[in-house]
């Protein structure tokens, strides 16, 4: 966390990582959206294959993807169970008082499973190749046909990227005013939930506050330097749509177009 | 070329900021509680609906969307992040959609909870979209309540000034 610009990014020069954000971004949302279309194991080897694919391609560590599954575990396990308890099924493999085991409930289980992971492996290689900044970008560039309907993209991205510098700092202006709060005989984490919950309002007051300070100071800085945004707006960082991203694009079409056409034939 | 005026400046590096702090109490004001399969209570509420009181329904919007949007991405919940961000953007926005309070409430907690239950529920089945479920009302409320407890004595500090629903 001690830097935010980078998130969760690992350095590296592979041909993922050389890509265009927004081809990637969009090959992710297609994925979750192509994930959809298969419904046997066929469908989901597939999709296995063309994930794996992206890991290999990335050159990154399976153990940081693993690392990745980690927060979800709980969840994870509980869908899973779910699943197999709650889903009705001809062949009963097993059954004790209102539980029942079937080799359907087992297969669907299985499937929420890999829909799970394949969905998180996918979304993790676009976190690991892409600094969030440059995702940022992607975004603001991405979304650059809506200027047309009036709406301030510059101006978001802008602000995305304000957040992300100052995420770190208000982190660390956090952990001062808690030590300030503390060191007047403030007690945090004590007692029931309530409790706990009262007790940050002390810190949320000068945080809002020292917030909106940095935010005047940030104000009038860009001010003095003439800060204009908009069109004409040259930029540090520029984007560059190659034949790789059109490739991607490509494979991720294709893989739509074997699933539609597995899912008719079977 | 036009110079953009100071007032609009002065209201980007707000809401940019704020979107910074939002993300910070849903990163560091944490509160897990029980029998919601890793789902944990968080803060990032109360950023949101502090916007709402101190500003409207469209910063309250951007500002909830991106938060929820960059935790995600960063928190390692990337594959919910794009869904966090209409989710709590149209959280945001309800909230002061309409004159009354109530509505605006039962509205945003409704596309809040609602909106992560259905995303749960259609991508990995309806045990997940459960776990989230009770989790997910706590923090509405627990987000609303706080904000109006913070929104007044945020104005009584004067730091807001000519920025108030400009």
């Amino acid at each position: 966390m001690q830097n935010m610009l980078m998130g969760r990014y690992i350095p590296g020069d592979s041909i993922i990582h050389r890509m265009d954000p927004r081809s990637k971004l969009l090959v992710m949302i297609a994925f979750v959206v192509i994930i959809f279309l298969a419904h046997d194991w066929l469908g989901y080897l597939l999709l296995v294959l063309y994930t794996l694919a992206g890991v290999l391609l990335s050159k990154i560590s399976v153990s940081y993807f693993l690392r990745g599954l980690r927060p979800m575990i709980g969840l994870i396990l509980f869908t899973v169970i779910f699943q197999m308890l709650f889903t009705n099924g001809q062949h009963v493999i097993f059954s004790l008082w209102f539980i029942k085991i079937s080799t359907e409930s087992l297969i669907n289980a299985v499937y929420i499973f890999f829909r799970f992971v394949l969905i998180i492996f996918m979304s993790t290689i676009l976190t690991l190749t892409t600094p969030p900044l440059t995702l940022a970008d992607g975004i603001e560039k991405g979304l650059g046909p809506l200027k047309k309907i009036k709406v301030p993209v510059h101006e978001l991205g802008l602000m995305l990227s304000i957040s992300l510098r100052f995420i770190p700092t208000l982190m660390d202006d956090t952990t001062m005013i808690m030590n300030a709060q503390k060191a007047r005989g403030m007690d945090f984490g004590e007692g029931n939930l309530l409790k706990k919950i009262k007790s940050v309002i002390p810190i949320l007051i000068p945080l809002f506050v020292s917030s909106f300070r940095r935010a005047d100071d940030l104000a009038v800085a860009m001010e003095s330097r003439g800060y204009q945004g908009g069109d004409g707006r040259t930029k540090y960082r520029q984007l560059k749509w190659q034949s790789r991203d059109s490739l991607l694009v490509v494979s991720i079409i294709i893989m739509t177009i074997l699933l539609i056409l597995w899912s008719k034939v079977s | 070329m036009k110079l953009m005026d100071n007032k609009n400046i002065k209201k980007l590096t707000l809401l940019a900021i704020w979107t910074a702090l939002t993300f910070v109490l849903g990163r560091l004001f944490t509160f897990p509680i029980p029998g919601s399969a890793g789902n944990i209570l968080t803060l990032l509420d109360v950023g949101i609906y502090t916007a709402v009181f101190l500003f409207g329904k469209r910063e309250a919007a951007i500002i909830g969307g991106f938060a929820a949007f960059l935790l995600d991405l960063t928190a390692g919940f990337s594959n919910y992040m794009f869904f966090s961000l209409i989710i709590h953007g149209g959280q945001g926005y309800l909230a002061g959609l309409t004159r009354y309070k109530w509505l605006n409430f039962l509205l945003s907690l409704l596309v809040m909870v609602g909106g992560y239950f259905i995303v749960g529920g259609l991508m990995y089945g309806w045990g997940s979209a459960i776990a989230g479920l009770w989790v997910n009302i706590v923090q509405v409320i627990v987000g609303f309540v706080l904000a109006k407890v913070l929104s007044p004595l945020i104005e009584r500090t004067g730091i807001l000034n000519g920025f108030r629903k400009a």
